[in-house]
C-alpha cells in the first residue's frame, strides 16, 4: 500500500470508517502476523496481538504523522506490542514448530553429521552422500527455511523481504544498530541459500 | 535448481493468515469525532466529486473573515462617532462666545425689558395720575421743584422696577444738570440731544412723524440707563413699522406738565432724533431713536 493511500486510509479511520481499517488489515495483516509470530514463536499468541494492533490502531489513529513512513511505524507499534506481551507472560514461549520441519531439519542435521563424520570416503560415496543432504535441505519449505533462521534474523529477514524497508529503517524499529543488522541479514541469506533458495 | 525465496516467502504469507478481522471488528469502538449526518454529507460531496475539506476550509474562511471583520467594523464605526463626537464638540466650542455675545443683550434688554413690561405699563400711567395731583396740588409754580416733584412720579414706577439705584442716581445727575442750566423746555430737549450726541446721527435733524400710534411703554435696560434715558415707548407708525423712541425722567415730567397724555393705543405726532446705530434693541424692528418733541393727536 502506498503511503498516499495509507494517510487516506487513516483519515477515514478518523472519522470512524471501518472501511479504512479493513484495507489496511486487507494489505498488511498477513505481513504484521508472521512478523509477530517470528518474534513471539506461538501461533495462538501471535493471533492474539495481532488483533489486539489492528483495535489499537483504530484507536490511536489520531496520532499518526503523515508521510513518515507507514510500515515502519506499524512494524514498530507491532514490534512493541510482542515486547509488551512477552513481558506480561514472563515465560518463553515454546517454538511452534510443525512436524515436517523438525523432520527436516533432523534428516538435514543427520545429513551434515554423517558428512562430517565421514569426512574423505570415496568420491562417489561422498557425493551420493551430498547430493541427498542438499536433497534433503533443498526441499525444505519456506516455513521451514525460515525456522532454521535466528529470531534476530527472521525479523530482519521479514522486515527487509516483505516489508521492503531499508536497513536504517530496520536498524530504528529493531533499535539496534546499523552494522549488526546488516550482518545478520548476510548471515540469514547465506542460511537461505543454503536451503535452495536464491536470495 | 534455486528457488526464489521472497516470491514463495510472499505466497506462503498469503495462503498461511488466518481470518482475525471478526475478532477485530466487534471490538471497534464507535468514534464521536463524526455524525451520521456529517458522514452522509461527506459522502454526497465525495458522490458529487467535491472535496469534503472544501466545505469546510471555506466555513472556516467565512468564520475567520467574520472573527477579523466584526471587530473591524466595531473599530470603524467607534471612528466614525469619536470623529463626529470632536467635531460636534469643536462646533459647539466655537459657538460658545457667538450664543454669549448673542444672548447678552437679550438677557440686559430684550428679556428684561420682557419681564417688566407690566410694571412699565403701570409706570406709563403713573405719571398721568401724578401730573393729576399735580394740576390739583398747584404745586410746580416753581420749576426746579416741579422737576423735583416731576419726577416724583416718575420715581413710583420706578418703586415698580426691580432695579431701584439707577434711576435714583438718574435722578440726581438729571437734577445737577438742571441746577446748571434752568432753561426752558426747547432747551433741555436740545441739552439732551447734544448729551446724547454720541447716540444720533444728526443731533440736529429730527425726523418728523405725523401721526404714530403708542403700543408700548417700557423701562429700557441698565445699560441704556447709563446713558440717561429711562423709558421707551414704542410707536407703530402708519406705514406698519415700528419706532422706539426712548425719554428721559425729566422728558416725562416735561410730558406731564404740558398735560399730553400718554396712553398706549392712543395717536401722536412726533420729532425724533434717529439713532446713529440703529440702537441696541432688537424689538425695534424698524428704527430707534430720542425723543425731541411729542404732542397728542386728539
Amino acid at each position: 500500500m502506498e503511503d498516499r493511500v495509507f494517510d487516506r486510509c487513516m483519515e477515514r479511520i478518523k472519522q470512524g470508517d471501518k472501511e479504512a481499517l479493513k484495507e489496511i488489515y486487507v494489505a498488511y495483516a498477513g505481513f504484521l502476523f508472521h512478523f509477530l509470530l517470528g518474534i513471539l514463536r506461538n501461533r495462538e499468541n501471535a493471533e492474539d496481538v495481532t488483533s489486539e494492533f489492528f483495535i489499537k490502531l483504530w484507536d490511536i489513529a489520531d496520532k499518526y504523522v503523515p508521510g513518515t513512513g507507514h510500515r515502519a511505524w506499524l512494524s514498530r507499534i507491532a514490534r512493541n506490542m510482542a515486547v509488551d506481551f512477552l513481558r506480561s507472560h514472563k515465560r518463553e514461549i515454546p517454538y511452534d514448530a510443525g512436524e515436517q520441519g523438525f523432520e527436516a531439519m533432523a534428516a538435514s542435521d543427520e545429513a551434515l553429521n554423517e558428512r562430517g563424520r565421514t569426512g574423505g570416503g570415496t568420491i562417489s560415496e561422498s557425493d551420493n552422500r551430498d547430493a541427498t543432504a542438499e536433497e534433503a535441505v533443498s526441499n525444505l519449505t519456506v516455513k521451514e527455511a525460515l525456522d532454521r533462521l535466528k529470531p534476530a534474523e527472521r525479523e530482519i529477514v521479514h522486515l527487509k523481504i516483505i516489508g521492503d524497508m531499508t536497513f536504517e529503517e530496520i536498524s530504528n524499529i529493531l533499535e539496534t544498530p546499523m552494522g549488526t543488522v546488516t550482518w545478520r541479514y548476510r548471515e540469514a541469506m547465506k542460511k537461505l541459500r543454503r536451503c535452495g533458495y536464491e536470495a | 535448481m534455486k528457488r526464489d525465496f521472497q516470491e514463495e516467502y510472499q505466497n506462503y504469507i498469503e495462503s498461511d493468515m488466518p481470518d482475525l478481522w471478526s475478532r477485530i471488528e466487534p471490538n471497534l469502538k464507535e468514534k464521536k469525532g463524526k455524525t451520521e449526518e456529517e458522514q452522509t454529507v461527506a459522502q454526497k460531496a465525495e458522490g458529487s466529486g467535491e472535496n469534503p475539506e472544501t466545505g469546510k476550509e471555506q466555513k472556516n474562511k467565512i468564520i475567520y473573515l467574520m472573527k477579523r471583520a466584526v471587530p473591524a467594523a466595531a473599530c470603524l464605526c467607534a471612528l466614525l462617532i469619536g470623529f463626529n463626537v470632536m467635531r460636534v464638540s469643536k462646533n459647539s466650542a466655537d459657538m460658545a462666545p457667538m450664543e454669549s455675545a448673542c444672548e447678552e443683550p437679550s438677557d440686559a434688554g430684550m428679556t428684561y425689558e420682557a419681564e417688566l413690561e407690566e410694571a412699565a405699563d403701570e409706570a406709563a400711567e403713573a405719571p398721568m395720575e401724578a401730573c393729576e395731583d399735580a394740576e390739583s396740588d398747584e404745586s410746580f409754580d416753581d420749576g426746579d421743584n416741579a422737576m423735583t416733584e416731576s419726577a416724583a412720579p416718575a420715581d413710583m414706577s420706578s418703586e415698580n422696577m426691580e432695579n431701584d439705584e439707577t434711576p435714583v442716581i438718574q435722578e440726581n445727575k438729571e437734577d445737577n444738570m438742571y441746577e446748571a442750566d434752568p432753561a426752558g423746555g426747547a432747551d433741555r430737549n436740545k441739552a439732551q440731544a447734544e448729551a446724547a450726541g454720541n447716540l444720533t446721527e444728526a443731533g440736529e435733524n429730527a425726523v418728523e412723524i405725523e401721526r404714530a400710534v403708542l403700543y408700548k411703554i417700557a423701562v429700557v435696560s441698565e445699560e441704556m440707563q447709563e446713558t440717561g434715558y429711562a423709558y421707551a415707548y414704542t410707536f407703530r407708525l402708519e406705514d406698519g413699522s415700528s419706532l422706539k423712541v426712548y425719554l428721559t425722567k425729566e422728558q416725562c415730567a416735561d410730558i406731564e406738565e404740558r398735560g399730553i397724555e400718554i396712553k398706549r393705543k392712543e395717536a401722536y405726532s412726533l420729532s425724533v432724533y434717529p439713532l446713529k446705530n440703529g440702537g441696541n434693541d432688537r424689538n425695534a424692528e424698524n428704527g430707534e431713536g430720542i425723543l425731541e418733541k411729542i404732542e397728542k393727536i386728539p
